[in-house]
Order: C-alpha cells, then structure tokens, then sequence
C-alpha cells in the first residue's frame, strides 16, 4: 500500500514540474512586474551610426524631434560625474544617497539593457545572412526594406516588403530568407518588455553594398 | 564580422522598430538532396531524372548525387538532420509515384528543410498517365518555388524553328517542345522558310512569318485546332509579329513604304496604326510587360540599335536605349520591366547581351561567336538562345544566376527559339 | 504504468507544441496539356511570264552589295542598264528583284535589309523609265543564301539582289 501511494506522489510532482515546464515555454509566467525596476524616464540609449544613406537620413529626420527630447535627457546622465552628485553632508541624508544609488543602478541597467539588444540583434542578423541566398547579376548599390511581426515565442507572423530595391529577383531572395528562418527560437530569452519595446516589429534591410 | 546596428528606442508612447541591417549573404546554390522516390522503377527513374535535370538547369541548385546519400529515408520522420548537415544539404525531397491502371498516374512529395529540422511541403500530384515527364516537371516546380519563392519555368514551353537540307532543297519546320527540348511536335511543316515565331499572350496561339505564297506574309495558328489566317493581306511583305500582352494588337514590320517600318494591327477591326516614319530600317518590335512601350531596332544612327517608342506619347521621338557596340538588335524586355536582353556585337562577336534600365553599361551573358535570337522565360531568370556555327544550329540556355545548358542537339539547324508563358 | 502515461502525456503535450512551431506548406494539383496540332504546308510559288527569250539575259542578273548597305555600285549600275534596257525595249516583261543579306545579325533585321537592297535596285530601274508596276520586290533574308560558309569570301555572295 505505502509504495503505491509514493509512487502516486512521485508522479504528481513529476507532473507538476512537466506542467510547470511547459507553462513556463509558452510565457504562463512572465507578467510587467520585471526583475528590473520600472524606470521613470524614458530609456536613454546611446546611438551607434557609422555612415547613414540617404533613406535612413530621411527616416532619421521625422524622428529627430523624438530623439531631440532623448538627448538633452541622454545628455544629462552621460555628463554627471562624481563632482555633480550631490554630495552626501555629513549628516548622512539618505535621500541623497538614494538618488546617487538610483542614478546608477539606472545608468547600469541602460548599459544592461543596450548590450541584451544588441546580442539579441547580432543573433537575428546572423539567422538570416545564413538564410539568405544572394541574386548574381543584380545592379549594384540595391536595398529592400522588409518589416516584420514576431510573436513572443519568436514566430515571424507578418512580412511586408516596405520598400522595394526594384529589381524582383532581390527582393525575392529577401523576403525568401526571412521566410526561411520563420523562427527566432531565443526569444524566450528576452524579457517581455524588452521583446514589445523592441523585437516585437523589427525592419530588416538588406543591403549587400556596404 | 562587423555589425551594423541602428538602435532607435523613443519614450515609450510612441511607436518604436528595430532597425537591422543585413550585409551578407551566400551566393552558392541552394544544395538539395533527392532521395529515390518509391513506386514502380520505371516511373521513378525517369521522373528523378527529369526532375534532377529541371533544377539544375535553373542555375540556382546543386543537386547532391545519388552516389553521396547516406541514408535512404522513407519517410520525413526517419530524416536525421544532423547527418544531412554533414554534407551541408539544405533540402531533402522525398516521394513516392503511383502508376496504377486503375487509379491513375499519382505522385506524392515533401520537402524538408534541414537547417529547420521540420518539413516544409507536402504536395500530391496528379499526372496524365503516360506523361511522366509533365508529371515530373509539375514536381520541379513546385520544388523550386517552395524554395525559391519564385514560380518555376520546367512546365512551359519553347517554340523554335529547324532546318533540315536534303542536296539543295530545304525542310523548314516549326517545332513546339518542352522547356528542357524534349517532347518535340511539329507545328507546321513547309517547303519555304519559317522565320520569327511569336506566342500570344494566353500561350494558345503562335505567329510567323512564312515564304510559303512565294514572299513574307505572317500568319496565325491555333495550337490545339491547327487554324490558320493570314493577319493582312497585301501586295508587300509582312514580318517581325509581336503580340500586345492583352492580346488584342499585333505589332509588324510593314515594307510598302519603300522600308521597313512599324505599324500596330487591331487584330479585331484590323486597323493599322502606324508607328515609325524613318527611312532607315524599323523593325523587330516587342511590347514592354505592361503594354505602354515599344523596343525596336533602327538603323537610323547608321547601324542596328535598339530604341524606345512610348505608346502614350506617340508624337515624342523614339528613344535610343543602346550606345555600346557597333550591332544592337532582337531586343526584348524583361517580364518585370528592369531592363532588357538583346543581341549584342563587339569586335565581331554576335553575343546576347542584358542592360538594366537604371545601368547605363551592357552586361554580356553569353561568351560563343554567332549567338541569336534570345528569348527570355516567363520568370525572367533564364534566356535561351540559338548559337549557330557552319555546319549547325544549336539552342541553347543561360540563367542570370549564372548556369548555362544546351538543349539535346536535333538533327539539322536549329534556331529562333521563344519561350511561351506561365502555362500552369 | 500510470506514471509513465502521464509522463508520456506531458511530453507528447510538449512535442505537439514543438512541432507546430513551423508551416506547412500542402498542395494538390492535377497536370494539364493542351492538345497541339501539326499542319504541312507546300509552296505555291507564282509562275513567271516571261518570254524563254529574255529568260536566257536575266537568268545572270545579279547584284552585290557590301555589309550592312544597300547601295548601288558604280559595277552594279552597268549590270542593272542591260535589264533596263530589256524592259524598256519589251513592255510585257515583269520582274521580281528578291534582295538577300549574309548570315551575319539577326534574320529579322536582314530580311529588312534584303528589302532595302531589293528597293535600291528597283528604284534605279523605276528611274530609267520603267512603271513600278512591272516590278514585284521582296527579300529573303538571310534565308535563301547562295553560298554556305561562315567566311568573308561566302558572305559576300550572298549580299546579292536577283532579278528574275
């Protein structure tokens, strides 16, 4: 009799676990409240931009009264050094301090932040170059834009081919790579803001002349 | 590897992409792997072959040989990716082909992709028994676009015309054949020569010219009924017919101004439009895809160019599109309006010859002395041409992805080749 | 075993999962031919009306061109004045000037060019007196060459305009 009732346990728990797993794939658990604190300004994140082309200078230009705003913010955090903190008086206030640990822990988590998108876009980049089978005998200097929709799981659901390269043969093999790789299979990685800020609609442009 | 990478993240409220950047891609062909199809051996030869053959004459795929297969899986679940990753395949295909007296002529296929691990098509073909090849083509097809994402071209056809001496009299035939030569049927079949076919849009009607009532006169046939008319009659000759992709005009070279010149004929109301008024020699028209433009040759610089007459604007002068080389001719566009393939010389070699519109430089495609006559697939990736030399006519293929072929030689000299439409 | 059952349960539940996490593509078709049907044709060339006799002068009249033109040369001139003076001399006589081009270009663009010459013959005899009416002009290209041959010397004869 005892043995049966710990085997009925044994296996309870081992389906509780199996369920738990499988909840755990398809994001049961994942709710807004994150490990990170929720940051009350907005996400400052340095622009890296080697060389832009003109598309992307036009795309840019609607955008920078956006990145205006960002800026001054961005600006003001890069420039504090240890000299602008406010100092802690030898009364110890504790405000003080908390500002300076908030600032920082702040500071690290952009960095933190910044890196995980940046791994995170390495990564996709590096599933489609393999995807892609480039045309030969095309023009030079061609590039498409194609948007995409993920979901959380890293399914691409939606591609659209927002602005063609005009020759046919490229766009094709564009939008065949995209179909290929059809799944980012680490975005369960991601956090799930971090997935609806930023992986959830991601362009993707292909231009083999850089 | 360097990384491009443009990160824009604004204040939450508003819409925010990622923008990536992709710089690199492969240009090797996609490698595939067709596993023996099961059923009666017969059948499954020649489809394989058949099938094997289409996609390497596309350009864009290595077929891995039959002597390198590790495994014969039977089915998709007995696929282990890891061991196609080896041999750094992309694609297996696998099938079976039913040929039962009773139920038919039947071919099932999938196709799994390995980089996935999972399987990405599963079709079922129905043949016409006894037509295995056409069944095998339907196969290739639906292989190559699933991959390729473009419509494949093994189920179209080509007409040409062969010439066949006998001492010093000559047979002239007008052939239709499958797109990979085989297949071949007798159009028409006559004593005088055949030159310049022409399909219609729909894929169901063919013109020429033929010397048959003693001068140049075109004619329209039927493909499936035999039916025969003449477009116009008169005293002079008539050449050069191109069809307007709707169907409803024909574009000629008419000789009764004392040269060549172009006219439209409505092929209902049969009324003639003319088109150039130059007299040097206008001919060989053909109609841009979407039927608003006209290519032609013109001797009016004082040797064979192509020029451009916009249908919009007929009182605008004819454009001239080629300025290299000293011989321009037999121009035609390409299906999506990016350019166009043409006979091309430069020091004395005759070669086809691409030139997208926004290029302002010629790209040779075809390397052999005396080639003629390309005609561009329905898909725009292949041309196939005729390369003629003293004792015969051969035709021959070239795909922008780079491959060549040559079709399976016939007897006597081959030339003219045309490649219909999308006939599936 | 119930444990196993449940194990395999949860993990086939998993696997299920997993699998449908790509497409499919299925298609059924049916092949389709159209019937082609093959005609013969034989030529129905007109007969010529000319008289035996002057058959026997015009039976040599031929005139040769260089690449690419259709002008007449001073030589092509002296051979053109023994027809003219033939037809001014017989009014029931009709020809048919056919001009020929070399293999070389495309056979559209040579049967344009065949014409051209074929014109260029019968406008100098059209100048001489003679209706056009009597003249029936046409080209066969590069179809109907005299020579075989992919060298200069074969090229050249067959750059020709036959009188008949």
């Amino acid at each position: 009799m005892q043995t049966r009732v710990n085997y009925l346990q044994a296996s309870f728990f081992s389906f509780l676990i199996h369920a738990a797993l499988f909840l755990y794939l398809i994001g049961f658990f994942y709710s807004d409240k994150q490990l990170r604190p929720i940051l009350s300004k907005p996400v400052n994140v340095s622009i890296i931009v080697e060389e832009i082309s003109a598309k992307k200078t036009k795309e840019l230009k609607t955008l920078k009264p956006n990145l205006e705003k960002v800026k001054p913010a961005l600006a003001s955090i890069k420039t504090n050094n240890i000299s602008d903190v406010p100092k802690i008086s030898s009364q110890g206030s504790i405000t003080n301090l908390q500002d300076l640990i908030n600032q920082e822990s702040e500071f690290l988590d952009t960095s933190l932040l910044e890196n995980e998108i940046n791994q995170f876009s390495i990564l996709i980049i590096n599933l489609i170059e393999a995807a892609w089978i480039k045309p030969k005998n095309i023009q030079d200097n061609l590039i498409c834009d194609i948007k995409i929709k993920t979901n959380s799981q890293g399914r691409i659901v939606d591609i659209n081919l927002i602005n063609s390269s005009g020759n046919i043969r490229f766009d094709n093999s564009a939008l065949q790579a995209v179909k290929r790789v059809e799944t980012f299979s680490f975005f369960n990685k991601i956090t799930k803001k971090t997935y609806e800020d930023v992986f959830k609609n991601i362009v993707i442009s292909f231009n083999p002349s850089r | 590897m360097r990384l491009f990478l443009i990160l824009l993240l604004l204040p939450s409220l508003l819409f925010a992409e990622l923008l990536l950047e992709i710089t690199k891609g492969s240009e090797n062909p996609f490698r595939i792997a067709i596993i023996p199809f099961q059923g009666t051996s017969n059948s499954v030869n020649t489809i394989v072959e058949v099938f094997n053959n289409d996609l390497i004459r596309t350009g864009e795929f290595y077929v891995l040989e039959e002597e390198m297969l590790l495994s014969i899986p039977k089915t998709v679940e007995e696929i282990n990716p890891s061991e196609w990753k080896l041999l750094n395949i992309d694609f297996i295909v696998l099938g079976e082909v039913l040929n039962e007296e009773n139920s038919g002529l039947k071919a099932t296929y999938e196709i799994y992709d390995v980089n996935k691990k999972a399987k990405i098509r599963s079709s079922t073909v129905y043949g016409i028994p006894g037509k295995l090849r056409q069944l095998s083509h339907y196969i290739s097809d639906g292989v190559y676009e699933s991959i390729t994402g473009m419509k494949g071209i093994s189920t179209t056809k080509i007409l040409y015309v062969n010439e066949i001496r006998n001492n010093s009299d000559s047979n002239y035939i007008l052939y239709i054949a499958d797109a990979d030569g085989a297949n071949e049927q007798v159009l028409l079949k006559s004593t005088e020569p055949i030159i310049s076919p022409a399909w219609s849009p729909d894929s169901k009607k063919i013109a020429y010219v033929s010397f048959e009532t003693g001068m140049a006169k075109v004619f329209i046939q039927d493909i499936g009924t035999g039916e025969r008319e003449l477009v116009l009659t008169n005293d002079n000759q008539i050449s050069s017919p191109a069809w307007s992709p709707d169907g409803k005009l024909l574009s000629l070279t008419l000789y009764q101004d004392g040269n060549a010149e172009i006219y439209i004929l409505n092929l209902k109301n049969k009324n003639l439009t003319r088109l150039t008024k130059h007299y040097s020699i206008d001919t060989e028209s053909s109609w841009s895809p979407n039927g608003t433009k006209i290519l032609f040759t013109s001797g009016r610089s004082g040797a064979p160019q192509l020029y451009e007459i916009d249908l919009t604007k007929l009182n605008t002068k004819p454009s001239r599109l080629t300025f290299e080389g000293n011989y321009n001719a037999k121009g035609s566009y390409l299906p999506n309006n990016e350019g166009i393939i043409f006979v091309h010389r430069s020091s004395n070699q005759f070669q086809i010859a691409l030139k997208y519109f926004n290029e302002n430089f010629i790209r040779p495609l075809t390397e052999s002395k005396m080639d003629e006559s390309p005609s561009v697939s329905p898909n725009g990736n292949v041309i196939v041409y005729a390369i003629t030399d003293e004792l015969s006519g051969m035709i021959a293929g070239v795909t922008l992805s780079g491959a060549t072929f040559v079709l399976p030689a016939t007897n006597g000299k081959v030339r003219e080749p045309a490649w219909s439409g999308f006939l599936r | 075993m119930t444990s196993n059952n449940k194990l395999i349960f949860s993990y086939s539940f998993i696997g299920l999962f997993i699998a449908s996490c790509s497409s499919v593509q299925v298609t059924e078709e049916a092949v389709y031919e159209d019937s082609i049907q093959s005609i013969e044709v034989s030529s129905k060339r007109a007969e010529s009306s000319t008289p035996t006799e002057s058959k026997a002068v015009l039976a040599n009249a031929t005139v040769y061109f260089e690449f690419d033109s259709f002008n007449l040369s001073s030589r092509s001139i002296q051979a053109l004045k023994s027809i003219t003076m033939l037809m001014q001399d017989n009014s029931e006589i009709e020809i048919t000037i056919a001009g020929h081009a070399d293999e070389r270009g495309t056979r559209e663009y040579n049967l344009a060019l065949g014409q051209r010459r074929a014109e260029s013959v019968a406008d100098y005899i059209e100048l001489k007196g003679i209706s056009r009416s009597r003249l029936t002009v046409k080209s066969y290209g590069e179809e109907m060459p005299m020579t075989q041959g992919s060298n200069e010397r074969s090229w050249a004869r067959n750059r020709r305009a036959e009188i008949n």
